[in-house]
């Protein structure tokens, strides 16, 4: 091998990945025929997160040998990175078909799965890779997500344990074992792993976000809204329609029962139906909220990313202006304020909401909704009441409806026959 | 292959315009030296046809140069030079030209280029000339290192003082009363570590001890390092401190040291520690007042750094070198600006207009203004001195590089501090709330 070869893949192994590539441009300004620089090059383009760079130096290559097994599990992972997993889902099954034996192939392949939504069919492939490969670290790692995601937390912690057998100080493996603990509710011991897993990685994502999990877990109310999150996570795109929808008609009913019932009955299904209202709101501004009081702690403040800070920001302010104004109603009893006051405290969900999407065409879509809303609550304001309100108020029911499609269709649980 | 020539030449005879096809010819001729003359003369004419043919003229550097008409070559190479990315192969001919018109700096400096980007092209008469033979070739075994006598001193390098002294006391005073610690049977061994964001000065300072005490300075860089992944570093880490032995008083210095291990990945590792426990047995066989040997190290990541390098006994010293603070930055811009052709500079109004900046960012500032005092200069025709105000523009087309180091390490300052080795970066952390 050349020198330069092992040069670029010490350099890949230390993350020097800026450095390699400077190398690998300059090696291949001189051997332009390097196919093995050119390989390396296209991986380390993908390493440093280039994308484009990496698929075209990929793509040449490939035009001149299409069964270079590395090459295509290369192609198939800068597809992933880019969200086309059909493409990626083809790439892997094509690899199978070159070598059946090819451990790595369907890991890949329930990688795909995985990121899609088929957790059982996902599940499957892990375990043709396992048999093939028992001690393969990422299968071990993908059947920890996915025995998580379904539920079966026992399997969970199975291979867990082989991980931590195979490597202790794995900080990936320590932030799974973390995640385990928060789901059998032991706040406490998740803190000490995910700290222990930060210390070993601070840059490790699955940590950082156990930890945030973790630290805003330690508010039972938020202990409440994760194993829901959870329990909506395992249903598939129908089922989760079916609860919001269910719920909502749900409490349109007990409502109407207490409308027309009286005494003791009336106050409980009263109470009932603002209980369940204030659940579903705070489903919406927990995490905002949360975040906001954690942007003020030590840990917090380095863990949130800048979009959960701003999010966390305007939901703040927006339900400072609410209390304000609700004050400032029950002092003056100036009708406006209270209608501001409402206004603000809806604002809060497109607030809380609007950059959870990851694409930016969709956060500017929610964006604009949200500014919709803010402004026919504004008129209504103004006129005091009337059409506008009503806009307003379809408005803040409309958004979370979007929302909801937005992100259940992108994150729901998927079953094929 | 000579028949295939002439065929060639007929076929070019009956197309005179198809450079394809002479480039062809010329490559085919090139490897015998009977047929330079002529190769030069189709060149030409490649040339005329197509002027920026990059192919034909670096083939042309090399065509003369083996005709021994290296000032032609030189004039043709650094043109070239000038305006592309030239291959490597042709920088060492280059270098060789220059060699051979005695220009000993630009040869050296080309062919260390050429090595940097590939280790493999060494060229006897360049070594020879140099003494670096070994470093280049891997599996070679006994290296020389670049031997350097830095001509920089402390009161080059602006604040840092606390370093210094540090430096001064740990590593400078045991060299210079090695008689006096010797009396009384004080070994002093071990190395400094220098640690911080990229630009701050860490090479700079190391260079700078070197020139403190007019000592030898030896760059083990990290060509040098990866290169011990390969071969046997055991023989090579050896040559390196017995290069340095033998050039007492000398600083050995390594630089990106966290090289040496790979602590960072999750992929399995080959060489395993091999690396860093021989560099560390060589530390420990080290002794500063005996052999007049300082070791150095210094790094940007030192959350890649491997524990063992921690050990008491290795580097004992491990120091943050921390950006310039507002009197440091008036002090390097003094410094930096001193031979410039100048107008009284508001040094402390630039300084305080560069939160955050490096030395090398302030280094980058006053590029950037004289390019712009340069550019008008071209225009009018009267060269003008730099001001505060060209240099304060130059400041907003140049951002701080340390910011994104300070991210990652504010990162680790909290998380990864159980046994307190970023105690220095949060020191520096809670001092500038900012970052
Ligand atoms: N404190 C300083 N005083 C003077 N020059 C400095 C200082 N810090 C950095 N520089 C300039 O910046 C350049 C890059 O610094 P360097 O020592 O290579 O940084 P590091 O090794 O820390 O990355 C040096 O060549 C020097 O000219
Ligand atoms: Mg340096």
């Amino acid at each position: 091998m050349h020198p330069l070869h092992f040069h670029v893949e010490t350099l890949l192994r230390q993350g020097k990945t800026d450095e390699a590539i400077k190398r690998l441009q300059s090696h291949l300004g001189e051997y332009p025929e390097d196919e093995h620089a050119k390989y390396l090059l296209a991986f380390s383009y993908y390493l440093s997160n280039k994308l484009h760079e990496a698929r075209t130096a990929a793509e040449v290559l490939f035009s001149s040998d299409p069964e270079q097994p590395h090459l295509i599990s290369l192609l198939a992972e800068i597809d992933i990175a880019e969200d086309k997993y059909d493409d990626a889902e083809s790439k892997a099954k094509f690899l199978i078909g070159l070598d059946p034996n090819f451990a790595n192939a369907f890991v890949l392949l329930g990688r795909v799965k995985y990121l899609q939504g088929y957790y059982d069919v996902a599940l499957q492939q892990i375990s043709k890779a396992l048999e093939l490969d028992p001690e393969n670290r990422e299968a071990l790692n993908l059947k920890v997500r996915l025995s998580d995601a379904i539920g079966q937390y026992d399997q969970a912690r199975e291979s867990i344990n082989e991980l931590l057998n195979l490597d202790p100080e794995n900080p990936t493996t320590l932030a799974n074992l973390g995640i385990q603990m928060l789901n059998e509710g032991k706040v406490t011991e998740a803190l000490e792993i995910f700290s222990r897993a930060l210390s070993i990685q601070p840059t490790n994502m699955l940590a950082r976000h156990g930890m945030m999990e973790a630290l805003k877990s330690r508010f039972w109310i938020y202990r409440l809204f994760y194993q829901y999150q959870k329990m909506m996570s395992r249903l598939s795109a129908k089922n989760s329609w079916m609860v919001i929808i269910g719920t909502y008609v749900f409490a349109r009913i007990l409502g109407g029962v207490a409308d027309v019932s009286e005494g003791t009955l009336q106050s409980v299904l009263n109470a009932l139906v603002i209980l369940i209202a204030i659940t579903f709101f705070l489903s919406w501004v927990i995490n905002p909220l949360l975040n906001l009081v954690l942007s003020k702690n030590k840990y917090g403040k380095l863990l949130l990313d800048d979009r959960e800070k701003k999010m966390a920001n305007l939901t703040g302010i927006s339900l400072l202006i609410a209390i304000i104004c609700l004050i400032g109603y029950f002092v003056t009893a100036y009708y406006r304020l209270l209608l501001a006051g409402l206004l603000f405290i809806g604002l809060m969900i497109p607030a809380g909401t609007w950059l959870n999407p990851d694409k930016e065409d969709k956060q500017q879509k929610l964006r604009n909704f949200g500014g919709a809303i803010l402004v026919a609550g504004m008129a209504a304001i103004v006129f005091g009441g009337g059409l506008f309100l009503v806009l307003s108020f379809l408005g803040l029911f409309g958004y979370q409806f979007y929302f909801n499609k937005m992100m259940i269709s992108d994150f729901s649980r998927k079953f094929e026959k | 292959m000579h028949e295939e020539i002439e065929d060639l030449k007929k076929a070019i005879e009956s197309s005179p315009d198809n450079v394809y096809l002479r480039m062809l010819l010329v490559r085919k001729m090139r490897p015998f030296d009977q047929y330079l003359k002529e190769v030069e003369r189709h060149l030409e004419i490649v040339m005329e046809q197509e002027k920026q043919n990059k192919e034909a003229r670096e083939m042309l550097v090399e065509v003369f140069f083996r005709q021994g008409k290296n000032s032609a070559a030189i004039v043709l190479g650094e043109d070239l030079l000038d305006q592309t990315d030239v291959s490597p192969a042709t920088k060492l001919i280059l270098s060789k030209a220059y060699l051979a018109e005695q220009d000993l700096p630009k040869a050296r400096d080309l062919y260390e280029e050429v090595l940097m980007i590939n280790p493999s092209m060494t060229d006897q008469a360049l070594d020879s000339a140099f003494r670096l033979s070994g470093v280049t070739d891997p599996f070679a075994d006994d290296s020389d290192y670049f031997l350097e006598k830095p001509k920089i001193t402390f009161k080059d390098v602006g604040g840092l003082d606390d370093i210094k002294r540090e430096i001064d006391l740990k590593i400078i005073k045991p060299l210079e009363h090695a008689d006096l610690y010797a009396a009384y049977g004080k070994k002093v061994g071990g190395g400094i570590l220098l640690y911080g964001p990229p630009g701050c000065g860490k090479t700079f300072l190391a260079r700078a001890t070197a020139g403190e005490i007019n000592a030898g300075f030896i760059n083990v860089t990290l060509n040098d390092i990866l290169d011990m992944w390969i071969g046997n570093s055991e023989k090579q880490l050896n040559a390196v401190f017995e290069e340095a032995r033998d050039n007492a008083p000398c600083v050995l210095f390594f630089d990106e040291i966290d090289a040496l291990g790979a602590k960072r990945s999750d992929l399995r590792q080959s060489a395993g520690k091999n690396v860093i426990n021989q560099f560390l047995s060589e530390l420990d066989g080290v002794e500063i007042s005996n052999e007049g040997v300082l070791v150095i190290g210094a790094t940007n990541v030192p959350w890649h750094l491997d524990a063992a390098f921690r050990r008491p006994g290795r580097f004992d010293r491990i120091i943050f070198v921390p950006p310039p603070d507002l009197d440091n930055r008036a002090e390097i811009l003094r410094i930096k600006l001193a031979d410039k052709p100048i107008d009284h500079i508001d040094y402390l109004k630039l300084a305080k207009l560069t939160p955050h900046y490096s030395g090398a960012d302030l280094e980058a500032v006053i590029d950037i203004a004289i390019e712009s005092v340069l550019e008008v200069a071209m225009q009018t025709g009267t060269p003008q001195p730099l001001t505060t105000d060209l240099l304060q523009k130059a400041i907003t087309r140049h951002r701080s590089t340390t910011i994104d180091w300070f991210t990652t390490a504010k990162n680790y300052a909290v998380f990864a501090n159980q046994s307190g080795q970023y105690d220095a970066i949060s020191a520096y952390l809670k001092k500038h709330k900012d970052l």
